[in-house]
This record gives C-alpha cells, sequence and structure tokens, in this order.
C-alpha cells in the first residue's frame, strides 16, 4: 500500500478521511503530497499553464465533492486522478495539437538523421522515437492514451488506474497489453503518415 | 534503405524509452503555490503568502494571495467557462461570492483578464497569452493599478522554436487616479474612468442612445455618429472588464444590446458561467465578434480580440529576444472577415472577478 506522506505520524494513510468538518488541513496535506507530481502529469499531456489550472481545478473540484470520496473504494490518489482525468478530456484537442505538432519532428529528424557521428545520433534516434510515439499516441482513443499516460506518466499502479478509472483491474492490464503491442508494432511507422491537423 | 525502415517494431525497452523522453522536459513552476493558497482559502483556511524563495513570476500569486479568501470565487470563473459537460455537473455548485456587495474602505474590486494575442516571432504567426489585472479601489475616485504581463505561454509555435523564444514576464504596473491612466488618450467609452462610470446610469433607453451617438474621440462629429455593432460591442466590452460596474447599469447595458441593430444573442449550448448556468452570447452579426455574459448577474466572461478595449495597449509590452535571427516582432490588423456568428471556438479572452484587499 502506498504512503502519502512519508515520515508523518499524523497522516501515513494514503486513504484519509477527507469528510470532516474542518477540510484545509487534511486538504492541505493532500496538496502538498500529490500536487507537484500531478502538475509534472498534466505539465506533460496539456503544457504548463493548462496543467496549473488544471491542477487548481483537480483540488477544488474535489473539496466539493470530498463527500463522495469513498476511501474502501481506492487511495486518495487515484480518486484526484480520476478527477483529473475527466478534467482533462476538455483539453483532448490542444492535447492532440501538441501531438501532432511533435509527431512532424519525426519526419524532420529522419531527414536530419544522415551524416551525425554515433553520440548525436542517438540523440536523433531519440528524438525521432519519441515523435513517432507522440503520432501514434494522438491517434489512440482518449480512453487508451489516459490508462497508458496514468502507467507510464503518473506513475500509478494498475489497480489505481483502475480506481481512477472505475474500470476492472484486468480491464487495465489487458488494456495496457494490447495498447503497449498496438504502439509498438504502429509507433515506428508515424514517420511515414500523414499527421492529420485538427483545425 | 535504414535500419528502422526495416525493423517495424519497438521492443518493451525502446517504447519505454520513448514514453520516458516524450514531453520530460517539464519545468517546475511556481503557479501551485497559487493553487495551494486558492485551496485552502476555499476550504475556509486563512493563509499567508507562501514562504520560501521567490523566483521570477512570483509576482502573480504574491500580489493577491493576501486576499485569496475572496478571490478564489472568481479565480472559478476562468476556468470553469470552457468546461462544457463538467465531470461534478451532478453535485450542486459551490455558490458563487457575492462581488456586488458594497466594498469596505480599503477593498479592491478585481479583474483579471487572459487574452491570447498574435505576434510574429522568428517569422511565424503564433499567439502568446497576456494577462491584465485591474484593480479599482472602493472609491473609484482613488487611484486604480493596473498590470500586464506575459504569461508565457504560446500557441502555434512548434517545440524546437519554443526553446529559442525568451519571455520576457515581467509585470508592467500602472496606476491612475481616478482611473486615468498616462499617455493613455481619453475615449469615453474605450477608456472609461471614475467619473465616466459613475455617469451611467441604470436606463436601458438612454444607454442605448449613448451607445449608439456618443462621441469617442475627437475625430468624430460633435455630436457624435452612429455606431456601427462591432463597436457598441467593442465599448460595452471595455467598459464591463472594468469589473467596477454596478449590477444594474450592467443589466441595462445588456438590455440596450438587445435593440441595437446588428446585434443578436443566443444562449451558449456549450459554455457556461462559473455555476454551470449557460452564457447568453452577443454577437455583430457581420463581423461575428461575441461577448460572452453571465445572463444573471451581466458579467463579462470571455470575449473575441477586438482593438477596442480597454486595455489594449498591453499589447505593446515587449516579448521577447529570441536567440536565433532574423525575426520579427509586430501586432496584425484586426481582421474584417466576417466570422460565423454561432462557431464553436473559443473566445481568446477570459475574465476572472473577484474582491481584494490589497491592489496588487
Amino acid at each position: 500500500m502506498q504512503v502519502i506522506h512519508e515520515g508523518s505520524e499524523l497522516w501515513g494513510q494514503d486513504r484519509p478521511d477527507l469528510g470532516g468538518p474542518e477540510p484545509g488541513p487534511a486538504f492541505g496535506r493532500l496538496f502538498d503530497a500529490h500536487a507537484a507530481q500531478l502538475r509534472r502529469y498534466l505539465a506533460r499531456r496539456v503544457g504548463p499553464e493548462p496543467a496549473n489550472d488544471l491542477v487548481a481545478e483537480t483540488f477544488l473540484v474535489a473539496l466539493r465533492r470530498r463527500e463522495t470520496y469513498r476511501p474502501e473504494l481506492g487511495t486518495a490518489r487515484s480518486w484526484l486522478y480520476g478527477i483529473a482525468t475527466n478534467l482533462l478530456r476538455h483539453h483532448v484537442r490542444s492535447e492532440l495539437r501538441g501531438l501532432q505538432a511533435t509527431a512532424r519532428l519525426a519526419r524532420t529528424g529522419e531527414a536530419s538523421h544522415t551524416g551525425h557521428d554515433g553520440r548525436v545520433a542517438e540523440q536523433v534516434d531519440a528524438q525521432v522515437r519519441a515523435a513517432q510515439l507522440a503520432g501514434a499516441l494522438a491517434r489512440l482513443n482518449p480512453a487508451d492514451r489516459d490508462t497508458l499516460l496514468l502507467v507510464s506518466w503518473a506513475g500509478l499502479e494498475p489497480a489505481e488506474v483502475a480506481e481512477a478509472l472505475g474500470i476492472p483491474p484486468g480491464t487495465v492490464r489487458s488494456r495496457l497489453h494490447r495498447i503497449r503491442r498496438w504502439l509498438r508494432t504502429n509507433a515506428p511507422a508515424q514517420d511515414q503518415e500523414e499527421v492529420q491537423d485538427l483545425a | 534503405m535504414r535500419e528502422d525502415n526495416v525493423r517495424k517494431i519497438w521492443s518493451e525497452a525502446e517504447l519505454d524509452a520513448a514514453l520516458s523522453d516524450l514531453n520530460s522536459d517539464v519545468e517546475e513552476d511556481d503557479g501551485l503555490a497559487f493553487a495551494r493558497a486558492s485551496l485552502l482559502a476555499a476550504a475556509g483556511v486563512e493563509v499567508a503568502p507562501p514562504a520560501g524563495p521567490q523566483r521570477a513570476g512570483a509576482w502573480r500569486w504574491l500580489a493577491v494571495a493576501a486576499a485569496v479568501v475572496t478571490l478564489v470565487g472568481g479565480l472559478g470563473v476562468a476556468a470553469a467557462v470552457w468546461t462544457p459537460d463538467p465531470p461534478e455537473m451532478s453535485q450542486p455548485a459551490a455558490a458563487p461570492p457575492d462581488l456586488d456587495r458594497p466594498l469596505a474602505p480599503g477593498e479592491f474590486h478585481y479583474t483579471q483578464k487572459l487574452a491570447w494575442l498574435p505576434q510574429f516571432v522568428f517569422g511565424q504567426s503564433v499567439e502568446l497569452q497576456q494577462k491584465t489585472e485591474l484593480w479599482v479601489p472602493a472609491d473609484p475616485t482613488g487611484v486604480w493599478h493596473r498590470r500586464t504581463a506575459w504569461t508565457g505561454s504560446v500557441r502555434g509555435l512548434g517545440p524546437d522554436l519554443k526553446r529559442d523564444l525568451k519571455i520576457n514576464l515581467t509585470p508592467h504596473d500602472e496606476a491612475g487616479a481616478r482611473g486615468v491612466f498616462a499617455d493613455q488618450p481619453y475615449l469615453n467609452w474605450l477608456t472609461p474612468d471614475a467619473a465616466f462610470l459613475a455617469a451611467l446610469v441604470p436606463d436601458r433607453q438612454v444607454l442605448a442612445q449613448r451607445l449608439v451617438t456618443d462621441t469617442l474621440d475627437a475625430k468624430e462629429p460633435p455630436n457624435g455618429r452612429t455606431h456601427r455593432a462591432p463597436e457598441v460591442l467593442g465599448m460595452v466590452r471595455s467598459v464591463l472588464e472594468t469589473g467596477a460596474v454596478r449590477q444594474d447599469v450592467r443589466i441595462a447595458l445588456l438590455d440596450a444590446l438587445t435593440t441595437i441593430p446588428g446585434i443578436i444573442n443566443y444562449v451558449a449550448p456549450d459554455w457556461t458561467t462559473p455555476d454551470r448556468r449557460p452564457a447568453t452570447v452577443y454577437v455583430a452579426k457581420d463581423t461575428g465578434q461575441r461577448l460572452f455574459l453571465d445572463p444573471a448577474t451581466a458579467r463579462l466572461l470571455a470575449a473575441d480580440s477586438t482593438q477596442d478595449s480597454a486595455i489594449r495597449h498591453s499589447q505593446e509590452m515587449p516579448i521577447s529576444t529570441p536567440k536565433t535571427p532574423p525575426y520579427s516582432i509586430s501586432v496584425p490588423n484586426t481582421t474584417t472577415k466576417p466570422l460565423s456568428p454561432t462557431r464553436p471556438d473559443a473566445p481568446d479572452a477570459t475574465y476572472s472577478y473577484a474582491i481584494t484587499r490589497t491592489s496588487g
């Protein structure tokens, strides 16, 4: 079981009571434990400024809906990421624009690959690979993208992803397996595919 | 033929490496301190400005942190207005603060405007986000404070060029007694000051007449001229974005807009007020320029860009010193191409309001 606030005797639980009459202290600790990591995750998905807004909105929604948090159903962290995932749905278009812009680098990186020495070529390869992945991520449906990135970027365990998304853990695992297999096969071909712009 | 073109399947390690590399250059940001202060304020905790070393940009939250107890309600506006069908829709929304209560001495009407402004950088047309804050004191004949700064957010620039773009985040502060700022020509509705606001009466017919015929500047005929619908929307926008117009006057202004030829209004199907009620959109039919307003409070929620704005001068803020020449920076002319009145795109300026106990 994950410990939210290591070293704290008062609040070493990952399933705190958030429904008390004075929620300030509990939510202060919740923020301190999770906001930075949540912000980093959201910034990787939609950029830094929207991420700041989303973090603030996630915790404000959590505060308003604190009565609905059920510790027996999941950790506070998975609950927060579930809220953030719902809020992210309203930023899908901007996320796709970012991924598609990055994906275009796959083709430019491909073109500039020839003639580099080994170390530089490795760096170029890494950039091209990331760009290819961006193009492939843009082709995933939002639910699949959420599932993959909650594990890979947010560092959630599959069981926590299941709690966050409200789906069975087995579904998360099978979905992850399917997504990863698809990405391994299809991402390398992204530099040869047309990346469709969103208006 | 290259190896990549032959080997079409990544290993698990290659996929993990790509996942690790993609968008990994995320910097820390002091915006979290503001988010935390807002959260605690919403939770009913009296909070002091966060401690710790201040970095460039810290003004963004320090300026208002002392007033977050009253600010937090307003902060939700900009975040909420573009979140149709929110996940917490089934939950009763928190009651918004009463932003129209009489102010105590020492309090301020606070307005924050976040706008995407077109600029040319590295020879490309991009959009930079600018934040403009305005504090109007309880007694509007006192000193108004306006602060303008780029937020650092850019739209339309590739990641490689974005890395080379250096944006000056230093805020530009101005003070103006009675709302009169230096080097700002008096343009009546377009540069409203304390005297102008005080002269507005909650009479729909009077306001409608003034919107159509008031003289805006010295170049107009002495008795004014008939303004077109887009001009009228710009005039109303400039006045409402002060955040200091009485509610009865605001409502009368909206009533007046409904009588102006060329302006239509409709209920926005997807866009909501901070407490999730549908916004009302007022549109100039011939240009598509829009104002989004809360129909209950007549507060301005969002708007399309226009040059006829009380805080348009802030576009002159210096932007950046990119490393890679050549580049140029200029403000393009306002588009004259008519746009669909009911188009779904978001307007590029959003507003939030609060009552604060500091003036930044």
